[in-house]
């Protein structure tokens, strides 16, 4: 069984078409896969009659040699994604019981595309958060441990994403990233995430955090199953007015293709105060395999990038107060009966959002309010002009940007913190790409001193995804990362 | 949590040190104006999907605690 598990999705194709397994082999390996790492807490349902039911349909096309971009390939979706008959909560209690009757865009793409869905994946309560600790189902956890078998947290919001791929109970999975809810967790994770330009995935059936800053996006054990899975979630969609039409480049052919003559940035701001030494350390390490495959480094200057997040902080919360303004008691989700309709509204939202959201819903309230909103929003709207003027300046002369991931690796679930602020600081590398709209991919690239993941960030021009794969491409083949955690399927125990 | 918002508010003040005078506000990172659409009907005559989720619901209506006195 752990031969199957051992295979990435590119492989798993391969043999799938050569007939030399079948895809309900696969998705009975990877349902195991899920059981037998069910303490890691990545799954909040398990679908396991609906996946054996695809398979077998996976199969049947598989025989007739109908065979899509992702038939018989087991996937995880983050419980953001709409999914028809099947319940969908965005990890809130507020969402309890809810089952959509319709299903989201990008999901629908991977069905068609012949993909096998294993479960809902947890995630931070409306994807708020940076360590999946929010989530109503509580924490996921990763399969990497700290120091004496401590449990680490997989990173946020996607945490389960991320650690479901990396312990191998699902080959490849969606995620959502708003500020880096992608790119954090793989790069806690150890597996590679893909934020897409704003507009490349629909948004559609996907439950809304900040709408001008959310995007979906695939996490993977390796670049090229990235493309592949990319290629299959993209698509122009009227039904997100915000969706494009630009057409996607032949990103799965990026992944070889090489950086040389490629001018590659490394913006001079990314330095900060708490940056694990080993991180410092890798970013350099990562420059010179660029050069060395013949990559121009260039130094280039991001100013406002201070500014980025607590922008970020006004802009999210404001559209995430507008977003959640939905959840009232009266069409879905949770109803706390009260006296009068004002009493059942406090109610119901009192019990059903987290103090995360709940704080977030409040921030947002607040700078949105009449005699606040020129000093706190409408600031921050235009800052958030200046921080895409400084990526378009230095777009001008680079092909693409390279950074950290994250300032350091993952820490300990529970970690107690009393500055909320403290906290944000997880997205500073990632959060400025949300902003501008760009792409960005985070790939694992090193270990540090405590054998902990660490992920290079690539930030691109918008609609330029097949840029970020030929230096992930590269990245991916110098680091040549193969370490695995201990608590995966089929791992020590 | 009262000063923990009150921290958080602090902190997002910092963005009054830039200068942003001449700066238009930034709201949509696309670059492209919003498509229109036919002004026609595209969806409708499901009262029981749009009523399946629904905490109270009655004769295809959705309940709510009384408004009117």
């Amino acid at each position: 069984m752990s031969d199957l598990l051992d295979l990435s999705a590119v492989e798993a194709r391969a043999a799938l078409d050569a007939k030399s397994i079948s895809a309900t082999e696969l998705t009975t390996a990877y349902i195991a896969a899920a059981e037998e790492t069910a303490a890691l807490n990545n799954y909040v349902l398990l679908t396991p009659d609906h996946a054996l039911a695809m398979a077998a349909k996976a199969d049947a096309r598989l025989a007739k040699g109908e065979a899509g971009l992702l038939e018989g390939v087991p996937l995880g979706v983050k419980d953001l994604f709409c999914t028809n008959g099947v319940q969908t909560t965005a990890c809130s209690r507020i969402l309890d019981g809810f089952t959509p009757p319709y299903e989201s865009t990008v999901t629908a793409n991977l069905w068609d595309a012949g993909a096998v869905m294993i479960g809902k994946l947890n995630c931070d309560e409306f994807a708020m958060g940076s360590a999946n600790e929010t989530s109503a189902f509580g924490p996921a956890i990763s399969p990497w441990q700290g120091a004496d078998k401590t449990d680490l947290v997989p990173g946020g919001s996607s945490g389960g994403s991320a650690s479901a791929v990396a312990a191998r109970s699902a080959l490849m999975t969606t995620g959502t990233d708003t500020g880096g809810s992608i790119r954090q967790p793989a790069a806690f994770c150890g597996v590679v995430g893909l934020k897409p330009t704003y507009g490349r995935c629909s948004r559609w059936g996907i439950v809304a955090f900040a709408s001008s800053l959310d995007q979906a996006g695939p996490i993977t054990r390796d670049v090229a199953d990235n493309a592949l899975m990319l290629q299959a979630m993209a698509s122009h969609d009227a039904r997100d007015s915000t969706s494009s039409d630009v057409p996607l480049q032949d990103v799965v052919a990026a992944v070889r293709q090489g950086v040389k003559g490629m001018k590659i940035g490394v913006p001079r701001e990314y330095v900060m105060d708490g940056m694990d030494g080993d991180v410092v350390a890798l970013w350099q390490q990562g420059q010179d395999w660029l050069r060395q495959a013949g990559a121009e480094l260039v130094d280039v200057s991001l100013p406002h990038t201070k500014y980025a997040l607590p922008t970020y902080y006004i802009i999210a919360p404001a559209e995430a107060s507008s977003n959640l303004a939905r959840y009232d008691g009266v069409r879905y989700g949770l109803r706390v009966e009260a006296g009068s309709l004002d009493e059942m509204y406090e109610a119901t939202r009192a019990v059903g959002f987290g103090e995360e959201v709940q704080r977030r819903i409040l921030v947002g309230t607040y700078v949105l309010s009449a005699g606040y909103y020129d000093a706190y929003y409408l600031k921050a709207q235009k800052v958030r002009r200046l921080i895409k003027q400084d990526f378009d300046t230095a777009f001008a002369s680079v092909d693409a940007l390279l950074t950290p991931a994250t300032p350091t690796a993952a820490f300990p679930v529970g970690r107690k913190i009393d500055d909320p602020v403290v906290n944000f600081l997880n997205d500073v590398f990632t959060v400025p790409a949300n902003l501008a709209g760009l792409p960005g991919l985070s790939v694992p690239a090193g270990l540090n001193a405590d054998g902990l993941p660490l992920g290079l960030q690539v930030l691109g021009r918008p609609y330029d995804e097949a840029s970020l794969y030929r230096v992930g491409g590269v990245l991916e083949a110098a680091a040549s990362f193969t370490a695995t955690p201990a608590r995966r399927a089929g791992g020590a125990k | 949590m009262a000063s923990e918002l009150n921290g958080i508010l602090d902190w997002i003040a910092e963005l009054n040190e830039v200068p942003t005078d001449n700066v238009e506000p930034l709201a949509s990172v696309t670059g492209h104006a919003l498509p229109m659409r036919n002004d026609m009907v595209t969806d409708g005559d499901c009262v029981d999907t749009v009523l399946a989720n629904v905490p109270e619901g009655a004769s295809g209506f959705f309940v709510v605690p009384k408004v009117v006195e």
